[in-house]
């Protein structure tokens, strides 16, 4: 069994403990024990089982949101919806970046990461915008600009 | 801020190395588009870095490699490791199919692309940092950006809760302009495999109606105006897939004989000969430019996307008012098609679709980037 089978199915175990609670733990653990005999390597087997070690704490509640990440995820979901003109849209997510970076210093150590990587995808969407890489999107002799 | 290339001889380098070769054995392809150059950005730390265009990485100091050591706090280990991922992924797949008919060729794929790879990454996270020797670190923070939970909501629509790893993974396998086309056939398997038909006609243009209410599907797939819808970009969606879904139903209720008139997302592809267009499918050709394809040059920096095709009123490129502001899942430029036939290359465009031989999990072939980088 290829590993990417086996995570895919600890993926499902893990959201379903998470949506249904510790009564879901038990039989994750059987199914993915079962599982996991068929990996190809003894590496993969030794993953799979670390994996299912970690498969209880997905039953706890997550950390609540504190006041600095909603305020960093309003300011990042407002320019991944913005509007506007390639040029507004580049700037709208070089300036979101600006803060989100910014509301980050004012975190505690170990929350100032997961502020900062909310600016992953816009970062990459903004090099998009300033340097698309698709081949063709419309008909060269129909683009207005 | 400096770039600076990275030794392939040097620490630094071997360890991105035996990164990217761990998170390629966890999800193997054959693609690998990564040159071997591996670059530093120095001195700005407010950017993760990227897989350029040219074939190479280049990931900040600060942000990535810094908090690759020992010493790093937890959780910034986990966002670094969490982007090498993330760019790895970037490098595993093919980005155009241009001979498939169901093919987006528009920041519409950029968007999903970045939502997938991002919810792929997070998702591997763990596994990954097993893999790695970062088995100590903890789960990142449970908030993800918005097209991280666009991405969750739309393959939880297309399969279920249970399934949403499983259709990433396929997502994930095909080139980044057919991932629409992935979740289309989800679609088409799971709530409408008894109206449409196995044939590869049917199938491929009810998915292709169903990528055109994903792309945007303010145009006509909506009851409520875009305002009164609410600015959830998952929502919009799923309430135009739902019209879309329920639009096909009708069509075989009163036609079970002719596919879904649907035009092919990909403005490349001819359509079939005497294919008809619905309404909706109509209004988009009106507006679009006629494209003689042998008249077409080759693929160019100046060919890329940067505006709506000429014709089209600004309010109906966006749907919202706004030109160019393809990047959310839910607006942008529909693509047009003059039509005489249509030969899909990759089968029913989804299964496999990207992994040019074997399918999902494929044997990976040998790589070894530390000897590439050298040469």
């Amino acid at each position: 069994m290829q590993f990417s089978e086996f995570n895919n199915a600890f993926s499902a175990a893990r959201r379903r403990i998470r949506r249904e609670g510790s009564d879901a733990i038990a039989p994750a653990e059987e199914q993915l024990q079962a599982m996991a005999p068929e990996l190809e390597s003894e590496e993969d087997r030794r993953v799979a089982a670390s994996l299912i070690q970690k498969l209880p704490q997905y039953a706890l509640p997550p950390r609540p949101r504190s006041a600095l990440m909603h305020e960093a995820l309003l300011v990042e979901r407002a320019a991944y919806e913005a509007a506007g003109s390639v040029e507004e849209r580049i700037a709208a997510m070089a300036e979101a970046r600006r803060r989100i970076f910014e509301i980050a210093e004012r975190a505690p150590a170990d929350e100032a990461p997961g502020i900062q990587a909310l600016t992953r995808v816009i970062e990459h969407l903004e090099d998009d915008l300033r340097d698309p890489v698709w081949p063709l999107a419309v008909p060269p002799d129909s683009d207005s600009r | 801020m400096a770039v600076v290339r990275i030794d392939p001889s040097s620490e630094q380098y071997r360890q991105f190395a035996e990164l990217y070769t761990a998170a390629r054995r966890a999800r193997p392809s054959q693609i690998d588009r990564w040159n071997g150059d591996l670059y530093a950005t120095v001195g700005e730390g407010r950017q993760w870095g990227s897989f350029r265009q040219d074939g190479s990485f280049a990931l900040s100091q600060e942000l990535v490699f810094d908090r690759l050591r020992p010493g790093a706090e937890p959780q910034q280990a986990v966002q670094a490791i969490t982007t090498v991922l993330h760019e790895t992924n970037h490098a595993r797949t093919e980005i155009d199919a241009p001979s498939e008919p169901n093919a987006v060729v528009s920041r519409h794929s950029k968007a999903l692309d970045e939502g997938l790879t991002e919810w792929v990454a997070v998702d591997d996270a763990q596994g990954f940092a097993e893999r790695a020797g970062y088995g100590h670190l903890p789960e990142p923070e449970p908030e993800y950006p918005a097209a991280h939970q666009a991405t969750e909501e739309l393959l939880e629509y297309a399969a279920g809760p249970d399934n949403v790893a499983d259709l990433a993974s396929r997502a994930m396998d095909a080139p980044v302009v057919m991932r629409w086309d992935v979740i289309a056939d989800e679609i088409v398997k799971n709530r409408l495999a008894d109206v449409v038909p196995a044939d590869p006609q049917h199938q491929q243009a009810a998915r292709a109606e169903l990528i055109h209410a994903m792309t945007h599907p303010e145009w006509e797939y909506l009851d409520k105006a875009p305002a009164e819808a609410g600015d959830n970009a998952a929502q919009r969606t799923t309430q135009a897939l739902d019209k879309a879904t329920q639009g096909i139903r009708d069509h075989y209720a009163h036609n079970p004989e002719s596919p879904v008139p649907a035009q092919n997302p990909n403005f490349r592809v001819p359509q079939r000969a005497g294919q008809a267009l619905s309404e909706v499918q109509e209004r988009i050709v009106q507006h679009e430019t006629q494209v003689d394809l042998a008249q077409l040059p080759a693929p160019s920096a100046d060919a890329r996307i940067e505006g709506p095709p000429a014709g089209r009123a600004a309010g109906e490129y966006s749907g919202r008012g706004s030109a160019g502001d393809g990047a959310r899942f839910l607006s942008g430029s529909p693509s047009a098609a003059e039509a005489t036939q249509f030969k899909p290359k990759l089968g029913n465009g989804a299964r496999g679709a990207g992994t040019p031989a074997g399918g999902r999990g494929g044997v990976e072939r040998p790589m070894h980037p530390t000897d590439r980088g050298r040469g």
